[in-house]
C-alpha cells in the first residue's frame, strides 16, 4: 500500500482541485443547500417539458395559483392546467420522492450491512415487491385491484414481508456481522424472483404489466398516491437521519461501535426497519427502478466524507435530483423506462467517478 | 360560437320532417351513461365530437358508422385502415399511451381497449381527469357486435351500428347454415413460428371463427396457453395450415422445409394457404371478410356470390 | 486509594451461546492501575474483555465497572466509563484519520446535533497525545498497520474514558511501533491516571511495562500479581509449555528518543 511520505506530503501545496475539495467536505450544510437548489431548478425544469408544448408562463402562472392562490394576470386552457397539475407535477414530485427515498435507503443499508455494494433491495425487498405486485396483476379480479391502486399495497406487503422473513431466518447474534443477513436475502430473493417468473409465465395477458412494473416508473403518479407515499419516505427518511450516530459508529464493526457506545442489536433493528419501510414506500409507488440506492450514497460519500448526518441528507436531495432528471430523459426520450435512463447514465458516470478520485478510491 | 351553431342545426332538424329510420328509439339522448365491457359505469354528457380511439378495430367502427372525421387521435396502427384515417395523429402505441397529447387535444369521448391493451393506469388517470372513457373488450365474435352497438350509441349512431351489428350477425348466420353439416377439417392457424409455435388458444377468439368457418381448429390445450409444443401438433395432424403470418414473408414452401413438419397431411397435401390476419382478427366491421377468408380457405365451394357492402 | 475499584469481577463465567469460556473469575482492579493480561492462545482472554465491555453477559457472578454492574448499565453509560480499543478495524468507506478519531466522541456528542466545540478540540488533542498530527487529512485506509493501530489508540483517547482496554495491540507491529503504543500507555496511565488493561501476546512487553500480570489459561486465572512472581520459569513451562531462560532486565541497551521528542504537531 504506498502511502505518501510526511515530509513530502507537507511540501505539496494543495492545488484548486484540491481546496475546493476541503471547502465542499468542511461544509457539508452549504452542500446540502446547493443540492436542495438543485432539486428545485431540475423540478421546475421537469414540470416545464414533456411532449405537449406549454409556455413558460402558463407553468408558472398554473403552479403559483394553484399553489398559493396568486393571479399572474396569464390564461392558459383547462386543458393546459390538467397537464401541468395532474399529470406533470405529481410525476415530478414523485420521482423526487422515490429518488430520495431510495437514496436514504441505500445508504443506510450499505452502513449498517458495512458493505460499499448493498442497494436498498439487498434483502430481497425488490423480488417481493414485485411478485406482490405480479400476483395481483395475475388474480382474476385485478381490474378492481388496478382500479383501486391495490397492485401498489400488494407491492408494499411483499416487499416488507420479504424483509420480515430474511430477518427471521438469519439468526443474527447481536454483536458479530451481518453477512449472514446479506446471505439469506441473496436466497430468499432468488426464492422469490423464482415465485416472480412463474407468476409471469402464467400471467397471459399481463405480462406486459409485470413487466412495466418490474422496469419501474411513474406513469401512474397521482396526488392520492404522494399523500401516502411522501409522509412514509419523508418520515422514515427522518427517522433515520435520527440514527446517524449509530451508523457512524458502525463504520468500525458491529463490536467497535458497542464499545463507542452504540447499542447495536437495538439499532440494527430499527435501522433495518426504517430502510425497508422507506424502501417499499418507494417500490410501491414507482416499481424496482435500480441504480439510484447503490450509486448517490457512493458519490454523496465522495464529496462530503462518510458522516451520516451529512450522507442521509445529501443522498435524499441528490437522490431525488438524479430521478426528476431521470425520468425527464425518459418522458424526452420516447417514454423508455426511467430505470433504463438512470443505468444508461449513472453508471458510466459513476465509473468515470472511480477513476478520477485521488488516491483511487476503493469501495 | 360553435354551440350556436350546433343549437342552430339543431333548431332546424326539430322543425324538419321526421327521418325516415324505422326504430323508435333512434335518436341517442345526452347525456347518457353506458356500461362499458369493463362493467364500469361511463357518463357521457354530450354528443362526441371529440374522439380518441385508442384501439384499431374502434378507428374502423367509428369510421364505418360515418363518425371518422371527429376522431381527433388514435392509436398506432400498422396495418391501418381505412387509409383515410392515416391523417388522424397518433398518441399511443401498443402499451403506451402519452397522456399529455390526449388531455392536450380536449377530447370528450375516449374508447380504450380491455385486457391491459390500454394500460389500466392510463384508463384510470383519463377517467381522474374528468374525461368520459370507454373501455372495449370481444373475446367472442358476439361480443364484437355488441362492441359496435356500443360504440354507435356513445357516439349518437345507435340506429347505424344496430344495422351495421345485424348485418354482421346475419352473413355469420348465413355462414353457419352453410357449413352446418361439411366436413370439418383439422385447421392449424398459425400465428407465428419463429421461436415456438404460437396458435389460437383453447376457447380463443381464432379457435371460434374457424369453428365458424367450417374447421376443427387445432388449439394449445390450453385457454392460457399460447403457444403449442411441436409434438402435440404433429399428433393433432392438420390438414389445413393457415398462415396468419403471410404477411411476415411466411411461405408455404418455408413451412413444407421445416424439419418435423413433412410427416402432417397438410404439408404433404399441400393444403397449407396464407390468410389476412388482421380481417380474422381485428374485432371491428371487417370480420365479415376474416369469415369469408377462412371460409374461402377452407371450403371454397361454400364461398357465396360477394355479399353487398 | 480510591475505595470503589475500577473493575471488579467475582467469581464470574462468562462464555457464549451457553457454553463457558471463562470459568469463576475473580479479579479486582483499582483506579490508575497498569495491568496486562496474558496467557496462551484461547485462554480466554478476549472472553475476559468481552465480559468486563458487556458485549459478552456472564453466565454466573458478577462484572462491575466503577462499582455498577456492567449488565445494568447502558452501552452508552459503559462508554463513558470504559474504552475498548480493537486489534484492528476495517472500514468499509474511505473516511479521513479525523473523522475516525471523531467517533471516540460518540457516547458525549449531541446525538442530534453531533460534535461540538468540546469534542472537536477533544479529537484534535487525542491525535496531538498519540502524535498523529501529521496524518491529518489523510485516508484512514492507506495507513501503515502501526499507523492504525495508532488511530484506534487514539479514537479511544479521544472517548476520555477513565478505563482503557486493550485487545492485543501490539500484534501487527514493529518494534518501533510496539515501543510507541507501550509508551503512550504508559504516559496515559501516569500522567492522567487512566486505568489500562491491555491482553499481550508478547510476554516481555508485559514484563517490561507493566507492573502487575494477570495469566489467564485454560478459562481461569492462574496468577496475579508481580511479573517475577506470575511469570517465572516454572509457570511459564507449566502454561505455555516451553522452557524458558529468564533473563535479568537492566535498563535499555537501545538508544530510543524520550516521549516528549516523539510528539509532533
Amino acid at each position: 500500500m504506498t502511502s505518501v511520505p510526511a515530509d513530502v506530503a507537507l511540501r505539496m501545496e494543495p492545488g484548486r482541485r484540491e481546496r475546493v475539495r476541503e471547502l465542499v467536505r468542511r461544509h457539508p450544510r452549504a452542500v446540502f443547500g446547493t443540492a436542495v437548489a438543485a432539486v428545485i431548478a431540475v423540478s421546475i425544469v421537469a414540470v416545464g417539458l414533456g411532449s405537449v408544448g406549454i409556455a413558460p408562463g402558463e407553468t408558472i402562472g398554473i403552479v403559483v395559483r394553484r399553489l398559493v392562490g396568486l393571479d399572474l394576470g396569464v390564461t392558459w386552457t383547462p386543458a393546459t392546467e390538467a397537464i401541468v397539475w395532474e399529470l406533470r407535477l405529481p410525476r415530478v414530485l414523485t420521482a423526487a420522492t422515490v429518488g430520495a427515498g431510495l437514496a436514504v435507503a441505500g445508504a443506510t443499508f450499505q452502513g449498517l450491512l458495512r458493505n460499499p455494494l448493498a442497494d436498498p433491495y439487498v434483502l430481497g425487498t425488490a423480488s417481493g415487491a414485485g411478485l406482490g405486485a405480479a400476483i395481483a396483476l395475475v388474480l382474476p379480479i385485478r381490474i378492481v385491484f388496478i382500479e383501486f391502486g391495490l397492485v401498489h399495497a400488494f407491492a408494499f406487503v411483499g416487499a416488507l414481508a420479504s424483509v420480515t422473513v430474511v430477518y427471521r431466518l438469519s439468526r443474527l447474534s447481536p454483536w458479530s456481522g451481518m453477512t449472514n443477513i446479506v446471505l439469506t436475502g441473496y436466497a430468499v430473493g432468488a426464492l422469490l424472483a423464482a415465485g416472480l417468473s412463474m407468476a409471469m409465465y402464467l400471467s397471459g395477458s399481463s405480462l406486459r404489466q409485470i413487466f412495466a412494473f418490474i422496469l419501474g416508473g411513474f406513469e401512474a403518479a397521482s396526488w392520492n398516491r404522494l399523500a401516502l407515499a411522501v409522509p412514509l419516505v419523508a418520515l422514515g427518511s427522518l427517522a433515520i437521519l435520527f440514527r446517524a450516530r449509530a451508523l457512524n459508529g458502525l463504520l468500525l464493526g458491529e463490536e467497535a461501535a458497542g464499545h463507542l457506545g452504540i447499542n447495536v442489536p437495538r439499532e440494527r433493528a430499527l435501522l433495518l426497519a426504517l430502510g425497508s419501510l422507506v424502501t417499499a414506500a418507494a417500490v410501491a409507488v414507482s416499481g424496482l427502478i435500480g441504480f439510484v440506492g447503490l450509486v448517490v450514497p457512493h458519490v454523496v460519500r465522495l464529496t462530503v466524507g462518510p458522516n451520516a448526518r451529512a450522507v442521509v441528507p445529501l443522498s435524499a436531495a441528490v437522490g431525488a435530483a438524479l430521478l426528476i432528471a431521470a425520468d425527464l430523459g425518459a418522458r424526452l426520450l420516447g417514454d423508455i423506462p426511467v430505470g433504463v435512463v438512470t443505468a444508461l447514465f449513472g453508471a458510466p458516470f459513476f465509473l468515470l467517478l472511480l477513476r478520477r478520485a485521488q488516491s483511487g478510491y476503493e469501495l | 360560437m360553435t354551440l350556436t351553431v350546433v343549437l342552430a342545426l339543431a333548431a332546424c332538424t326539430a322543425a324538419a320532417p321526421p327521418s325516415p329510420s324505422p326504430s323508435p328509439g333512434s335518436a341517442a339522448p345526452f347525456p347518457l351513461t353506458l356500461t362499458d365491457d369493463e362493467g364500469t359505469q361511463v357518463t357521457i354528457p354530450t354528443e362526441p365530437r371529440r374522439i380518441v380511439s385508442l384501439t384499431p378495430a374502434t378507428t374502423e367502427i367509428l369510421f364505418k358508422l360515418g363518425v371518422g372525421e371527429r376522431i381527433v387521435a388514435k392509436v398506432e396502427d400498422l396495418a391501418l385502415y381505412p387509409p383515410e384515417a392515416g391523417s388522424i395523429p397518433d398518441v399511443a402505441k401498443f402499451g403506451s399511451v402519452d397522456l399529455e397529447k390526449v388531455v392536450a387535444l380536449e377530447p370528450d369521448l375516449i374508447i380504450a381497449g380491455g385486457n391491459s391493451f390500454t394500460p389500466p393506469e392510463a384508463i384510470e388517470k383519463l377517467r381522474s381527469l374528468g374525461l368520459p372513457t370507454l373501455v372495449v373488450y370481444a373475446p367472442t365474435v358476439v361480443k364484437v357486435f355488441s362492441d359496435i352497438e356500443l360504440t354507435g350509441r356513445a357516439v349518437g349512431r345507435e340506429q347505424a351500428a344496430a344495422d351495421l351489428a345485424a348485418a354482421m350477425r346475419a352473413e355469420f348466420d348465413q355462414v353457419a347454415a352453410a357449413t352446418g353439416s361439411v366436413d370439418r377439417p383439422r385447421v392449424f392457424y398459425e400465428i407465428d413460428a419463429t421461436g415456438a409455435i404460437w396458435g389460437p388458444a383453447d376457447e380463443s377468439f381464432l379457435a371460434e371463427m374457424i369453428s365458424l368457418a367450417g374447421g376443427d381448429p387445432i388449439t394449445t390445450g390450453s385457454p392460457d396457453k399460447f403457444d403449442i409444443p411441436l409434438e402435440r401438433l404433429i399428433q393433432a395432424d392438420p390438414e389445413v395450415i393457415l398462415l396468419g403470418d403471410a404477411a411476415y414473408g411466411v411461405t408455404a414452401e418455408q413451412v413444407a422445409a421445416r424439419p418435423g413438419w413433412n410427416v402432417m397431411t397438410a404439408v404433404k397435401t399441400g393444403a397449407i394457404r396464407p390468410i389476412d390476419d388482421i380481417v380474422v382478427t381485428r374485432p371491428g366491421p371487417r370480420l365479415t371478410e376474416g369469415l369469408r377468408a377462412l371460409l374461402g380457405a377452407l371450403h371454397p365451394q361454400l364461398v357465396p356470390v360477394p355479399a353487398a357492402p | 486509594m480510591s475505595p470503589v475499584p475500577a473493575i471488579e469481577i467475582r467469581s464470574a463465567t462468562i462464555g457464549y451461546g451457553g457454553r463457558p469460556i471463562v470459568l469463576a473469575a475473580d479479579l479486582v482492579v483499582a483506579e490508575g492501575e497498569r495491568i496486562a493480561i496474558v496467557g496462551p492462545n484461547g485462554a480466554g482472554k478476549s472472553t475476559l474483555l468481552r465480559g468486563i465491555a458487556g458485549i459478552a453477559a456472564p453466565l454466573q457472578g458478577e462484572i462491575r465497572i466503577s462499582g455498577m454492574a456492567v449488565r445494568d448499565l447502558s452501552r452508552e453509560a459503559i462508554a463513558r466509563r470504559l474504552a475498548v480499543v480493537p486489534q484492528l478495524a476495517t472500514l468499509p468507506f474511505s473516511a479521513r484519520v479525523e473523522e475516525v478519531v471523531a467517533l471516540g466522541r460518540l457516547a458525549h456528542e449531541d446525538p442530534l446535533r453531533g460534535p461540538g466545540p468540546a469534542d472537536r478540540a477533544a479529537v484534535a488533542a487525542a491525535m496531538d497525545r498519540v502524535g498523529l498530527g501529521r496524518l491529518m487529512g489523510r485516508d484512514a485506509r492507506e495507513l501503515s498497520l502501526g499507523e492504525r493501530q495508532l488511530v484506534l489508540v487514539a479514537v479511544a483517547i479521544a472517548q476520555a474514558s477513565p478505563i482503557i482496554i486493550l485487545d492485543e495491540p501490539t500484534v501487527h507491529l514493529d518494534i518501533r511501533h510496539q515501543v510507541e503504543v507501550m509508551d503512550l500507555l504508559v504516559d496515559l496511565n501516569v500522567r492522567d491516571g487512566t486505568t489500562v488493561l491491555a491482553v499481550l501476546h508478547d510476554l516481555n512487553l508485559a514484563v517490561r511495562y507493566f507492573p502487575r500480570i494477570v495469566l489467564v489459561a485454560g478459562g481461569r486465572i492462574h496468577a496475579d500479581g508481580i511479573p517475577a512472581e506470575v511469570l517465572s520459569a516454572s509457570r511459564i513451562q507449566e502454561v505455555f509449555g516451553v522452557d524458558p531462560a529468564i533473563l535479568p532486565m537492566g535498563p535499555w541497551s537501545v538508544a530510543r528518543p524520550a516521549p516528549a521528542e516523539r510528539a509532533r504537531a
